[in-house]
Formats: structure tokens, sequence, C-alpha cells
């Protein structure tokens, strides 16, 4: 027992220095992880602009050499950008897969949708004005935007979601208003399709989040008012009969069966298609 | 040094040492079989919604992995999304190649859940459990009188207790990284060390910053969680040893620490909207949240801010203790 004590405290010794050679580069290193990445936030304004420019130039690439093509103009979020769907046809996709062959093929498809977008980054997006030629020459455009405003608020506090969903609200309220009036100036004969938002929850949600819902689609329909030839497409019924089929794995984005109905209910309401 | 190896075989023969030990193989144990129940749980769950025999996991990887090649082709995310993306890919890829179903639990994982959890709570809890009593003991027992009246200057005798502390949270912090890996070793039976882990998210402004990802191994990342957790437990024991210090009794000593820790929990979420909560030591414990790139609770602090925090915490108490001790007026 003796022998043991005496064995035992230099063993911890060394195993103590060990130990603390060990952490102290592990926090270093931490350090050097989160530390670089802020650092690297803040250069991430000069990046993105040069993205913005390259995209710019593909998209002169994409409507320079077809001409007499039909320009299909998607912007918005994930669903915009097809998010779910097992074909990878996104709403584009499946539209065109309603025509016949030589009827799709007037058609064009350009999809500048980026997945997780809010609507001040939409908005953001197209003030940039690296889209204006993709929206100069579109016939349609579809606009799916809101959803991720919205589903930021879950989590949030009961008693303050009246509050946060009116911030969160009329912030976007301003800025859809203001994507659709850019939208419009830059190309006064384009027909614009605003999609809905629907409730991927669910039965499991709460009957507050559904007023939310309701009111979120229903303020953002007024905006519409102000402007013609554009569409309000009310997905919130349509998911709410078979929500199982429409819903992809995620539980949250379409399926490519959600993306074949909202396709359906797009080219049922524009009758020119 | 003789000072130092006196406290800290003190230490050794009180039962204290043995206490935490027991705790932390209770704890790990009980941690190790819940999550080998939910698990299972959610395997059975999920086999049911698919309604197939055995759940596959494969499929759903693949289809993910389609998903974000897909994504990745689209001239409209940024290069730090593409990055980012391209190792969720690499990462998915690892578990299907492996033929590991990533959410199968492994040592590795649970070791480091352990850590991330314990942070907050546990382990600055082991760590009061020896600290509490370092000095205020002394007067308790009244063993103060022999302390002292010995010819060693009196910050010789505090700085050896402090250094004692200091190799016992270590080999504490050691310990429970290894209790916990071998403890749920047995339940799920596989280290899991070279599974690769994505870090390096860090929040700005409301938006996720993903231009620094990068994979680690299991290994590296755990290494990285148990520095953290190793550094809040030295700031947490040498905030605790000034209380020890200042308060004669241990109870009360045991008493304030607790408080700040429970309370400040609270506080944290009760308070998020008022400024002076970010310079509390209890809110700027959850380093490891840094890491994962999860929402901070106030906004605008970052990893280096809750570092710093945490230092002057841990420095000024230090000091404070020295000075005090210094000055003391000891009656026994």
């Amino acid at each position: 027992m003796n022998g043991l004590k005496k064995m035992a405290w230099p063993f911890m010794l060394i195993t103590t220095l060990v130990m603390t050679i060990l952490f102290i580069s592990g926090f270093a290193r931490v350090i050097s992880i989160t530390g670089s990445s802020e650092i690297a936030g803040t250069s991430t304004n000069g990046q993105g602009v040069e993205i913005s420019s390259q995209v710019d130039k593909e998209v002169e690439g994409v409507s320079g050499n077809e001409d007499a093509k039909n320009v299909i103009l998607i912007i918005g979020d994930s669903i915009g950008a097809g998010v779910g769907d097992e074909r990878n046809l996104g709403i584009g996709g499946r539209l065109l897969s309603l025509m016949t062959f030589e009827e799709a093929d007037t058609y064009e498809v350009v999809n500048m949708s980026v997945p997780g977008a809010t609507t001040s980054e939409m908005k953001a997006n197209l003030l940039s004005g690296n889209f204006d030629k993709a929206i100069k020459e579109a016939k349609y455009v579809f606009v799916s935007i809101g959803g991720n405003n919205l589903n930021r608020m879950r989590g949030t506090e009961v008693s303050l979601k009246v509050i946060e969903l009116e911030e969160r609200l009329s912030e976007h309220i301003n800025d859809l208003e203001d994507s659709l009036t850019y939208l419009r100036e830059a190309n006064e004969e384009v027909e614009i399709v605003v999609l809905g938002l629907y409730n991927p929850y669910g039965d499991s949600s709460e009957t507050e989040d559904v007023r939310f819902l309701h009111e979120w689609n229903y303020q953002t329909r007024l905006v519409l008012l102000e402007f013609d030839q554009i569409h309000f497409i009310a997905l919130y019924d349509v998911f709410k009969v078979n929500l199982n089929l429409f819903l992809s794995i995620d539980d949250f984005h379409p399926s490519g069966e959600g993306y074949q109905k909202i396709a359906e209910y797009i080219k049922e309401v524009l009758v020119s298609l | 040094m003789p000072l130092v190896k006196n406290e800290v075989m003190k230490m050794l023969v009180s039962r204290k040492p043995y206490l935490i030990l027991v705790l932390l193989v209770v704890f790990i144990g009980l941690f190790a079989y819940g999550e080998q129940y939910s698990y299972e749980r959610s395997i059975e769950r999920l086999e049911n919604i698919s309604e197939a025999i055995s759940f596959n996991w494969e499929n759903l990887a693949r289809q993910q992995i389609k998903d974000m090649e897909r994504r990745m082709t689209s001239q409209y995310i940024s290069e730090e999304g593409k990055v980012s993306l391209a190792l969720e890919i690499e990462q998915l890829k690892y578990f299907i190649e492996n033929d590991i179903n990533p959410i199968t639990p492994s040592a590795a994982k649970f070791a480091g859940r352990f850590a991330e959890q314990g942070i907050l709570l546990l382990l600055p809890l082991l760590v009061i459990i020896l600290a509490a009593d370092i000095v205020s003991g002394e007067f308790s027992t009244r063993s103060i009188k022999v302390l002292l009246t010995r010819a060693v200057p009196r910050w010789k005798i505090l700085l050896s207790k402090l250094i004692a502390l200091f190799i016992m949270i270590t080999l504490v912090i050691l310990l429970s990284s290894v209790i916990a890996i071998f403890i749920s070793v047995f339940f799920f039976g596989r280290f899991g060390f070279d599974e690769p882990v994505i870090t390096g998210f860090s929040m700005f402004s409301g938006g996720l910053n993903v231009s620094n990802v990068i994979e680690v191994s299991q290994l590296e990342y755990l290494l990285l969680l148990y520095s953290l957790a190793w550094f809040v437990c030295l700031v947490i024991g040498g905030i605790t040893f000034m209380i020890s210090v200042l308060v004669r009794s241990t109870s009360a000593s045991i008493g304030i620490i607790m408080t700040a820790l429970i309370g400040g929990q609270f506080l944290q979420f009760l308070l998020s909207d008022w400024e002076l909560v970010k310079y509390f030591f209890v809110t700027n414990m959850n380093l490891p949240n840094y890491l994962s790139g999860d929402f901070q609770v106030v906004e605008g602090m970052s990893f280096g801010f809750s570092v710093s925090v945490l230092s002057v915490w841990a420095l000024l108490s230090v000091f404070i203790s020295f000075v005090v001790f210094q000055k003391k007026d000891v009656l026994v």
C-alpha cells in the first residue's frame, strides 16, 4: 500500500503534465478553428460579389444563344429550387413534363432559387441587378418565398410569438413589395406567380401556428392586389388533403408528387401557358 | 512541491475522489443505457413508418447525397456553401462506404455528447466537490491553525492548494473521458474514433457562416471538446477556490457556487435581452456551442469573447483569493 502511494504521486504528476499539454493544444486548435472563421466572415462580402458577377455571365451565356425560347424564371427558396423532388425536376421541370414535347421545347427554365433564402435575401439578390438580364427575357416568374422567414420563428417563446410574427410579417411584406415592384419595373409584360405557404407539420401543429400561417398567406395576397398579371397559388389547401403523399422524406419539402401537384395547379392558373 | 504533494494526498485520502468516481460511473452508465434505449426506440419507429422489416438508412443517405450534389451544381449557391456541402457529402459517403448508419451511437460520439452536456452542470459540480472545502474545510476542522503556524509563507500554502486543485481537475477530466468511452463501448460495442465530424460553423449577424467549415476525426473532435471542458472546469475551480477562501463554512461555499451555477442558467434564458448577462461566467460556459455552430443565447457573443470573460473571472478570483488570504485574520 505504501509503495503504491509512492508510485501514485509521480504517476499523477506526469499524467497531469501530459494532459495539460494535450488540453492546451486542443484548446489552441479550437481557437484557430473558431477564430479564423471570424476573420473569414468579414471577407465573405468580397467573395459574394465575385460569385454574382459569375452568375451574370452564366445567365448571359444561357439566354444569349437560344433566342426564341420563352423563359420561365424561378426565384426564391428551396421549394423554388426543387429540394425534395426525387427526380430533381422541381416546379419548372414538372411543368414542362405536363406539356407535349414540341410545346415544352419552346420553354426554358432558369432557376435562381437559393435554398434557405428569406424574403430579404431574395430582395437583396434581385436588387443587386445580377438577374436583370434574365428578368427582362422572362415570360413567367415563379416566386416561392417566405417559408424560411416564418419557419425561423419556431422555438420562440409563446408569449412573444405574436410580436415576433408582426415584426417578421411586416418585414416580409415590405421586402416582397419591393421585390415585386422591381420585377414589374424591369419587365412590364412578365406574368408573376407567387406560391403561398403550406403547412408541413400537419396535424401536429398548434392552432396558433396555423393561424399565423393563414395570416401570413392572407397578408401576402393583399400585397399582390397592387400588381397586375400576378397570381397566388394557395398551396395550403392543396397540401392539407394529401400531406403524406406530397411531402418528401424530410417531412418538410414537397415530394415529387408534391411538385407535380404544384405544377398542375400553376398550369391551370396560367391560361396562356 | 512537497506542499503540493501533501495537498494532493490530503484530497486522495479524503473520500471525495472515490465519490467522484462513483458519481461518474453511475451517471455515465445511466446515460449510456438511456442512449442505447432511445436509439433502439427510434429505429423501431423508423421501421414502423417505412413499413420495412429493417430500417434502410442507406437509401436515405444516398438520396441526401444526390440532393446535395445537385445543389452543388447550382451556380446560385455561394462558394462557402459549396465547401460545406462537399464536406457533408464526404461525411455521408464515409458512412455508406463503411456501412455504418450515421445515427448509430458509438463510444466516441457518446463521450463527445457527454462533454457537451456535462460542461454546463455535471463537470462543474464535480469540480465543486473538489474545490469547495479546499480552504474553508481547514477552518471547519480547525486544522488551519496547524497549517499557518508552520514556517511557510501564507501565499505558498495557498499556491500549493491551487496547484493541487489544478492537478485534480485535470485528472477528473481525463477520468471522465476515459470512463465515458469505456462504459459506452460496453453498451454500443464500437469506438468509432475515425468517423468524420464537421465543425467550424460560426454564427454571425443572425446567419450561419460556413466559410470555415472543416472536417476532423471523432477522436480529434473529442480532444477539442474535452479541452474546452477542462478550461471551463479550471475557471469554475478558480471561482470556487475564491469562495472557499472568502467563506468559512464549507456548506456555505457549496451553496453559493451552486446557486450561481444554477441561477445563472435561469438568468441567461430569462434575461437574454439584458446586456450585462453576457459578462456573467455561467452564460459563457457553453463553449462547445461555438464548435457546432448552435445559436447563442445572448446575441453578439463569440468564442474569443467567452474565453476572455471566463479567463478574467478565473484570474480575478485567484487574485482576490491571494489578497484576502494574505490579510485575513485567523481566529480559531
